[in-house]
């Protein structure tokens, strides 16, 4: 119990000290040495959008351990996001100011990694995660808090060289889809100011799930340095009840489409990647009009990882 | 009975040499293994002292020769393309110069675009008024972000990017370069020849020419595939077929 007890506490306490900042949740096979027994990474940045407000200040950091006999089976796996919006003071549905934005995951257990090194230096790489877990705000979309818990997902990543012609030439693929459970929505019923929501209305019910994927090709100019273009999709839905007198009954869905380039330079345990990544995000709710909210967003920043 | 001997003698020496010959043969070809996968890699049994062999691959003879453990790394693999390369006359080296001409071509045709699109009204175009004043109007104001549908920026987009990427990469430019053609074309389109009409967009600049060299990379990989390695042709016509739908513009520029 009390071993228990520190494990979970020991997982928030490395979540709440590592402000909850993504770096990059898909790229997780190919980075992660496995004769480490933690990875890190973190990431720093800049987001623009041409809704208020227009420049936010993204810090993140993810952790992962690896902590059995074999190496293979990931105990914490730590990762999320935060923005924060640098001298704009603005009130979340509570009224409260200085509200951050907040993406944490976390997944308590990972099954064996199973691992395989292909000719060329392309591997296949594939994992079960059990019980993850997404604590979100976006207030954009007027959702002070937004909690998930499914109940497992699958992660695959695949990299191959693409034709024997130019073997520094590699294609990607990178997916991970988390699946049934629950999800409870805190919401401000939206009015198209996001200084000044109504006020809060709680939803809950069934999580469909998530997946988030990611495509692309990769070039090595040699060990140290490479160039990374993918394109890819987050997304997530879930069909939630009860809701208060403006909320119906219904589907929820978020998702985001985005192209991101990468400019990666790899030294012993370290790798840096300085990138650019565009896109569109969009929320779409039942019972209202399609995609009720979708706005552009681009984000330039430095990410750094130990593996 | 000399000569019986001399020449059972003679016939047994060339017999032996033969045989040994064919031994040592057999048992180079015996003890060689081949793992040839997405790139070109040879093992060689430990026990072999040195090994020589030939494999074929995509059409291609090559020849390997070493000592007795042969382990072809990345840094070798990309020799081995690089030899693969030049066993193929029908690539040419460097840029090609009708690059440029393609370039003219198609600036011409934006322009032609431009000056049909400028007479009509903008109900039809979706634009405002045009002029010459707005490029640099619109250049000094900098990019905002486009409202456009989500398929116009990830679909539409990305396959123009990819067609730039094309122009460049099916004239013989290395990936890089036509990343970079494809950016330049891309910034063209966004600064003065839609520049002429509306400021650049954000989303355009980085997704027109990062998704689509992408798109354009594996479109070209595909054809690549399909094409006999000895000839630099598709030897099927499924094949010719295939690689006119993964690239339409470029079979037609080759008519």
């Amino acid at each position: 119990m009390k071993l228990t007890l520190t494990f979970l506490l020991s997982i928030l306490l490395a979540g709440s000290c590592a402000k909850m900042a993504l770096a990059d949740q898909l790229d997780i096979f190919g980075s992660l040495d496995p004769r480490n027994d933690i990875g890190m990474s973190g990431k720093l940045g800049v987001e623009f959008t041409p809704d208020f407000p227009n420049e936010t200040f993204l810090v993140g950091v993810e952790i992962r351990g690896i902590s059995s006999a074999d190496r293979k089976t990931r105990y914490f796996w730590v990762s999320g996001e935060a923005a924060f919006n640098e001298g704009v003071v603005y009130q979340n549905a509570s009224h409260r100011p200085d509200a951050l934005y907040m993406d944490l995951n976390i997944t308590p257990v990972t099954t064996d990694i199973e691992l395989a090194r292909t000719a060329g230096g392309g591997h296949t790489a594939s994992a079960i995660r059990i019980a993850p877990f997404e604590i979100k705000r976006v207030l954009r979309w007027g959702t002070p808090v937004e909690i998930s818990v499914r109940a497992f997902g699958i992660s695959k990543d695949y990299e191959k060289p693409l034709a024997e012609l130019t073997p520094q030439l590699k294609g990607f693929l990178q997916v991970a889809v988390d699946v049934v459970g629950l999800r409870y929505l805190s919401q401000a019923t939206y009015d198209d100011n996001p200084l000044w929501p109504n006020p809060i209305e709680s939803r809950y019910g069934f999580d469909i799930g998530a997946l988030k994927a990611k495509a692309g090709i990769s070039w090595d100019f040699n060990k140290t340095f490479a160039l990374r273009m993918s394109v890819g999709v987050n997304a997530d839905a879930a069909d939630l009840t009860q809701g208060g007198r403006d909320l119906s009954n219904g589907l929820v869905a978020s998702a985001d489409v985005f192209t991101r380039m990468e400019f990666i330079f790899r030294h012993v345990f370290t790798q840096w990647s300085l990138y650019a990544e565009a896109g569109e995000r969009a929320r779409w709710e039942q019972g209202e009009s399609a995609f009720t909210k979708s706005y552009g967003f681009i984000q330039i920043g430095l990410m750094g990882q130990y593996r | 009975m000399n000569a019986f001997v001399k020449k059972t003698a003679a016939t047994a020496l060339v017999l032996a040499s033969c045989a040994t010959g064919l031994m040592s043969n057999a048992y180079a070809d015996k003890d060689v293994d081949y793992q040839i996968g997405g790139s070109v890699a040879v093992e060689a049994n430990p026990e072999v002292k040195d090994a020589s062999a030939i494999f074929t691959h995509r059409n291609i003879d090559y020849k390997i020769q070493g000592s007795s453990d042969i382990d072809i790394d990345a840094d070798e693999s990309a020799q081995i393309a690089k030899d693969l390369k030049e066993k193929q006359p029908f690539r040419a080296k460097g840029i090609q110069g009708k690059l440029w001409f393609v370039t003219a071509e198609l600036l011409g045709a934006q322009m032609a675009t431009l000056a049909v699109l400028s007479t009509l009204p903008s109900s039809s175009t979706g634009w405002g008024k045009g002029s010459l004043q707005n490029i640099i109007d619109h250049a000094v104001q900098g990019p905002h972000f486009d409202t456009d549908p989500l398929y116009w920026n990830f679909m539409a987009h990305p396959f123009v990017g990819s067609e730039y990427y094309l122009l460049a990469r099916n004239r013989n430019a290395n990936w890089w370069q036509s990343l970079i053609y494809s950016a330049a074309m891309s910034a063209f389109w966004e600064y003065v020849t839609e520049g002429f009409f509306e400021r650049p967009s954000v989303q355009d600049l980085v997704i027109t020419p990062v998704a689509g060299a992408v798109l354009g990379e594996l479109r070209y990989q595909a054809k690549e595939a399909l094409i006999d390695p000895k000839t630099g042709k598709a030897d099927r016509t499924w094949k010719k077929v295939l690689i006119v739908i993964l690239d339409p513009i470029n079979a037609l520029s080759n008519l």
